[in-house]
């Protein structure tokens, strides 16, 4: 792991085009970070990307005996549209 | 609205080991490619999906790893109608022509207590329905759960 020490004000640039701006720190340790990407990179929370993944990985283990769930979802009004 | 195929044993050229189903023939279109995987499950990015339960629920299938098999929901068919919002970046993601040529699936954590069901709101998988292709992407929406428990949902749908 790199580790680099920098200051508020002070940045980091990846590849050249994602730039990394130290907003804030020192708030109950708590570092506020400013993220300039391309919308090609997905910026995410890792805490998120872990809930996730645990989410995923605990629906790939399939119990016994299914549960039956369609008779719940049954009892939705069947949606008019296809998004928000 | 994209309906995943009913496969039947004679669909297609395509020969796909199911968890449950046996060897099913399906037709590309049956098929989905993951732009890139789903977070937490290897590398496997090709999925047959199909349906042996009713309604808004499908099964996703790996179609190199028979164990490796999801339930899915499509939460605005079903009537669930979170507040997902699809951008054009995320049709641009999987070669979709606009939000209207996305069809949106979430993956549920199926329990043998029923009442611990539960489906991911945040992080829906999407797919272009002309193209094929799919993503997992993880909106910045708080409300929308991750553990999203269907009873839950229901009865707040049911409610309006």
């Amino acid at each position: 792991m790199l580790i680099l020490a920098r200051k508020v004000g002070e940045t980091l640039v990846i590849d050249g085009d994602i730039v990394i701006t130290v907003l804030e720190s020192g708030r109950g340790g708590q570092v506020r970070l400013g993220i300039d990407a391309p919308r090609k990179h997905r910026v995410l929370r890792g805490e998120l990307l872990a809930e996730v993944s645990a989410e995923n990985q605990g629906a790939a283990v399939l119990p016994a005996a299914l549960p039956d769930i369609s008779g719940l979802l049954g009892s939705l009004p069947r949606s008019t549209s296809d998004k928000a | 609205m994209f309906s995943p195929a009913l496969v039947t044993q004679t669909a297609g050229p395509r020969r796909i080991q199911t968890f449950n189903a046996g060897v099913l023939e399906v037709s590309p279109d049956s098929l989905v490619d993951l732009v890139e995987p789903l977070p937490g499950l290897g590398p496997d990015r090709e999925f047959l999906v199909y349906r042996t339960l009713p309604g808004a629920l499908s099964w996703w299938q790996s179609t190199t790893r028979k164990e490796l098999a999801l339930c899915c929901l499509e939460p605005f068919v079903a009537g669930l109608d979170p507040d997902i919002v699809i951008e054009q970046s995320h049709a641009d993601a999987v070669g979709a022509s606009g939000p209207d040529d996305i069809d949106v699936f979430t993956i549920v954590v199926l329990e043998q207590d029923a009442s611990q069901t539960r489906t991911n709101l945040r992080a829906p998988i999407l797919v272009g329905r002309t193209s094929r292709k799919a993503i997992q992407i993880v909106l910045d929406d708080p409300r929308l759960p991750v553990k999203g428990y269907l009873a839950e949902l229901v009865a707040r749908a049911v409610k309006g």
